[in-house]
């Protein structure tokens, strides 16, 4: 009897030890994939800042909106100061218009 | 019944022979693990151990409001290893070399070339385990030869330092060479905060060579560097380089430099020189284009540096705006000596102090010198930062000539106010306006603003930093009003003068030295100025080297100089949105 117990009890603290060793493995495995999936999308993820930088330079963006949008110089350029915001709210102009992004506001 | 027994002679033959090849594979035994063990336990050992090294990332640089201007990517250097190259691929070597840009002969050739020989003896023939088919292949192709699945085509990954906006602030940031060392410009400059600390790790190989993870036992992770963010604004970096694009194309000029700064803070927003180069392909650029001009070239600064004796001398209160000044006189009595006091354009007669920083005389610069003497002239301008390192921290900066009185000759203390005798550079001349720019306090030029770690957290900041007190705030109020004059309808750099802004600023035309002369044709044209007068936002030196005119023109700094300086400072004012004032703008339509 005692015989039969030892021998399950080695035989079985041997058989999970290889199947400890093997779950391991397995789990090493999974983290190295990780690992390579992690440094795969931080790579992406540096190229797409490159690729954003390069695509946002102010001359790359004049030349895609050439002809059609630029800087305004000073001179046309309207310098509106919070006291006259505030008369301009006051006066309730500004009633019941949408000043949702998108729309334009109304010029007096 | 059958006889088991053997004979004797037979039974101790083959029991003899058992021992012997028993005692045979015993003695091995002991041969391999006893004698032998500390040889072939390292063997083993060295076979299987695995030991990774993990190179760090180095940090970005990016612009003061968080613009990328230079990063690190991933690149693969893309190879064969002909031993492990199979025929049934070779009908996909059409689409390897389709990916890689390559001639498919080439790609054939390295496939085939399974032996080559050593340096060390050229008749010997030796295995080729790889063969380096292109360097610097993006991510993206590599997975797409990847799917290709040759046998033996494989890739290792590389950093490698990536500038997406090619040529812009080139000489600024640097670049860092193939072999991951920083060569010049910020780079080099902040090479110890942006390189960081490799790693290394220790496992076991399989017989394929791939590593076995489980068996990993000392790891020291890798650190990427730190970030650097810079003072310099990519918005007004890149107006700068395109006025310097127009002003190469129209004049064709052998240098331009132009730097912009915050005189307040002593924050450089903008700094380019033409020609320049693209740090991605540094290899490919002449090496003159490398040069940092705004810091290594020296040139005689000219007029820009008569604001050295008079900031002096109103300074010293030796003399006031309102005093007149003789220029119609041509000789100087100094003791026994007659000193030739050098010529004007024009004859100006007897004109202010401010109508001498308005028109530009030399005879009244060089009276002026005369009054301050050359001791104080000296150390005036030493003062203003001339024959010394502004100390930006850029490597290649010169200090520049100002030789000390005792080497004077006679001629130098009428000479040196008009800005001859004396080579400074574009980033001198530049600090020493800011001086009056700023009340009259020098601030130490700089181009960093701090050094950050990956979760944006400030690792070393670079606060502004005053050097010294130059003169004093009413002497620099004083040449501040002269040098508004001289962008004004009066002075000599009408064409700075902007709409609706008060421009400060001083024009400088020098003829260059060739052959041991003074060269007519030869000049460097250059404008020091900043804006608004009364609250400067921006301080701007544009100088430009040998301008070529049409015929009959001189490269004046007010006509070539100062028209880059007003576009560059009108795109500031737009960028800014500085509102301008009501009667300046007056002023000018008038």
């Amino acid at each position: 009897m005692f015989l039969i117990l030892a021998v399950s009890l080695f035989g079985g603290g041997a058989i999970s030890i290889v199947w400890l060793r093997m779950e391991i493995s397995a789990t090493a495995k999974n983290c190295v994939n990780l690992e390579d999936q992690r440094e795969m999308v931080a790579r992406e993820l540096r190229e797409l800042r490159g690729k954003k930088s390069r695509m946002l330079r102010p001359s790359m963006i004049a030349q895609l909106v050439s002809g059609r949008l630029s800087v305004p110089s000073a001179s046309r350029t309207v310098h509106v100061s919070s006291r006259e915001m505030g008369e301009y709210f006051h006066a309730g102009i500004a009633q019941n218009k949408d000043f949702s992004r998108g729309s334009y506001l109304p010029l007096h | 019944m059958k006889n088991v027994f053997v004979s004797s002679f037979r039974f101790y033959l083959t029991f003899i022979a058992i021992l012997i090849t028993f005692c045979t594979l015993g003695g091995r035994l002991l041969h391999l693990q006893v004698w032998q063990s500390d040889k072939y336990s390292e063997l083993a050992a060295n076979a299987r151990k695995n030991f990774i090294q993990e190179r760090a990332r180095r940090g970005d640089i990016v612009d003061r409001k968080g613009s990328l201007l230079a990063t690190t990517r991933s690149v693969v250097n893309v190879g064969v290893d002909p031993h492990a190259y199979t025929q049934k691929d070779m009908g996909k070597l059409k689409d390897l070399s389709d990916l890689l840009d390559l001639d498919l002969k080439f790609v054939l050739e390295s496939v085939t070339r399974k032996f080559g020989t050593t340096s060390k003896d050229g008749e010997k023939l030796v295995p080729v385990r790889w063969v380096k088919l292109k360097e610097g292949v993006d991510d993206n192709t590599y997975r797409q030869i990847k799917k290709l699945k040759i046998e033996g085509v494989y890739g290792n990954y590389n950093h490698s330092r990536f500038y997406p906006n090619n040529n812009l602030a080139a000489h600024v940031l640097g670049y860092v060479n193939k072999e991951g060392n920083p060569c010049m410009g910020i780079e080099l400059m902040a090479n110890y905060y942006l390189k960081g600390q490799d790693g290394w790790r220790e496992s076991e190989k399989d017989g394929r060579r791939k590593e076995m993870p489980q068996f990993r036992s000392v790891e020291f992770s890798s650190n990427d560097g730190l970030n650097v963010e810079l003072s310099i604004d990519r918005v007004i970096q890149d107006a700068v380089e395109q006025e310097i694009s127009h002003l190469v194309d129209e004049y064709a000029p052998l240098g331009v430099s132009v730097i912009v700064s915050n005189p307040v803070t002593g924050e450089i927003l903008a700094m380019a020189n033409g020609p320049t180069f693209d740090p991605n392909l540094y290899n490919e650029a002449p090496l003159g284009n490398l040069r940092n001009r705004t810091l290594t070239d020296l040139y005689e600064p000219g007029s820009t540096f008569k604001i050295i004796p008079v900031g002096g001398a109103l300074n010293e209160g030796i003399i006031r705006p309102e005093d007149i000044v003789d220029c119609s006189i041509s000789d100087y009595q100094a003791g026994k000596k007659t000193l030739r006091l050098p010529s004007d354009h024009h004859p100006l007669g007897k004109i202010t102090l401010h109508q001498v920083v308005q028109k530009s005389s030399n005879r009244g610069a060089a009276q002026i010198g005369l009054k301050l003497g050359a001791e104080r002239l000296y150390n005036y301008s030493q003062a203003f930062g001339f024959g010394q390192k502004t100390n930006v921290g850029l490597v290649g900066e010169r200090s520049g000539v100002l030789h000390n009185p005792n080497k004077w000759d006679g001629l130098t203390i009428t000479r040196l106010p008009m800005g001859h005798a004396v080579s400074v550079t574009p980033m001198q001349v530049h600090c020493s306006m800011s001086v009056i720019a700023n009340d009259g306090i020098m601030m130490k030029p700089t181009l960093l603003r701090r050094v950050y770690d990956q979760t944006g957290k400030t690792v070393v900041p670079f606060n502004p930093r005053p050097i010294r007190r130059v003169i004093d705030e009413d002497a620099a109020s004083q040449l501040n009003e002269m040098l508004v004059s001289v962008v004004g309808h009066e002075g000599t750099a009408k064409t700075a003068m902007i709409a609706g802004f008060e421009v400060a600023g001083k024009t400088g035309t020098t003829q260059k030295i060739i052959d041991g002369k003074y060269s007519s044709n030869h000049h460097v044209a250059s404008f020091s100025g900043y804006f608004p007068a009364k609250n400067p936002v921006a301080v701007i030196t544009v100088v430009v080297d040998e301008p070529k005119m049409k015929k009959g023109r001189l490269g004046y700094g007010g006509s070539v100089a100062g028209p880059t300086f007003r576009k560059i400072a009108g795109r500031i004012i737009s960028y800014y949105g500085i509102k301008p004032n009501p009667k300046e703008l007056s002023y000018v339509t008038k």
